[in-house]
């Protein structure tokens, strides 16, 4: 009898886990074609590796968003804030809706060859479901990871979440720039 | 006060009162965060919570429904699904629901409403506006002293301005109507943004 292998994930990722979410991507498809879509989503991404630059990766492609992992929490929140400032520009002066929520937890995924897996990254993925549009909502998790302050960066509290499939209530924080 | 609960309605009533009331009496309470905050938790009840008016309040839950009556301070409110109902508060309103309704009466202070399905409707808002759905129409009262930011992807957007007031506007829609029928100035800025939705703003 022969046993099934699989590629056990052996090393933790400890970083910042970021979500991002294009809100409206389907609305925005029927009304305006493929074309403009097949746009969009090429100008989403090109902002999005320009901003990385090697501060994070991306770790794969979700269709309308993307999940990232920055080694340093605050790179996670200051690329973030500097992707929404990007976004809200283009989006109003190009008729381009970069309508996009951003969720960021800090955490200790596991490594599945280019992926991460894990409690932290569900928890990431339940916070983007709550931001707004423009937004850069991060955890109290996030928060504590931090090893040094963020010039002209307020974060706001906005209060405990419970989550579906997440023990425990998380506080979470919306980060702004002053 | 914090309120954390999975499923069942939450009732948080802001009355001239100095206690907190909280009701059934089989649910958990604490007071956390170095004693400046109590928590209540209760997993799928209905909780009532009778509080001083004023008070600030957050609530975390899944899948209830959340009332506040009276008056209250700060308001945080996340859910995944259920209607929020606010009556009044006097400071600023976060309120986060993924496909549940959010209806505010009266907002002292910034307002912040977001939901990826439901309808937002935000009566009277004394300052900063920042309400966001995709699906559901949204209905902003604004005294105009403050920035009125709005979202929505198919849903139809009404922004009501107390008399006297001017605002810059900036209004874009891709394939819905736009219409502005309220005196233009300088006193503050009405950026309302859809897909298919259309969009008015008007003096109350």
């Amino acid at each position: 009898m022969t046993t099934a292998t699989a590629t056990a994930p052996t090393r933790t990722a400890d970083g910042a886990i970021a979500f991002t979410d294009l809100t409206g991507f389907s609305e925005f498809t029927a009304i305006s074609g493929d074309e403009a879509a097949l746009e969009l989503l090429s100008a989403q991404e090109r902002m999005i590796r320009e901003a990385l630059g090697r501060r994070g990766r991306i770790v794969k492609n979700l269709g309308d968003g993307f999940l990232l992992w920055f080694r340093d929490p605050c790179a996670a929140v200051e690329t973030s804030l500097a992707l929404q400032e990007v976004f809200e520009e283009q989006s109003f002066e190009h008729d381009m809706p970069l309508w996009v929520r951003i969720g960021i937890h800090y955490g200790r995924p596991l490594r599945h060859g280019r992926d991460i897996v894990g409690h932290d990254v569900n928890v990431a993925a339940r916070i983007v479901d709550l931001a707004q549009t423009g937004e850069v909502l991060i955890s109290q998790a996030c928060i504590e990871a931090m090893h040094r302050a963020l010039p002209g960066v307020y974060f706001d509290e906005v209060g405990p979440a419970v989550m579906k499939g997440i023990p425990d209530a998380v506080t979470l924080y919306r980060a702004v720039r002053v | 006060m914090r309120v954390l609960t999975v499923s069942g309605k939450v009732t948080v009533i802001g009355e001239d009162r100095s206690d907190l009331d909280i009701e059934p009496d089989d649910r958990y309470v604490d007071t956390v965060d170095d004693g400046r905050v109590v928590e209540a938790r209760a997993r799928s009840k209905n909780l009532t919570i009778r509080v001083p008016a004023g008070m600030n309040v957050s609530v975390g839950t899944i899948s209830g429904d959340v009332h506040i009556e009276g008056t209250l301070g700060s308001i945080k409110i996340s859910n995944v699904s259920g209607k929020i109902e606010i009556d009044r508060t006097t400071s600023d309103a976060d309120i986060r629901s993924i496909s549940g309704s959010i209806a505010v009466s009266q907002c002292g202070g910034r307002c912040y409403a977001n939901t990826k399905s439901g309808r937002i409707e935000l009566g009277h808002v004394a300052g900063a506006v920042n309400a966001h759905t995709m699906s559901g129409g949204i209905e902003v009262g604004t005294a105009g002293a403050d920035d009125v930011n709005v979202k929505t992807i198919s849903g139809r957007v009404s922004v009501y301005v107390d008399p006297g007031r001017a605002p810059r506007i900036r209004l874009r829609s891709i394939s819905g109507k736009t219409r502005c029928e309220c005196m233009q100035g300088t006193d503050f800025e009405i950026k309302a943004s859809s897909i298919s939705g259309s969009i008015e703003v008007q003096e109350r």
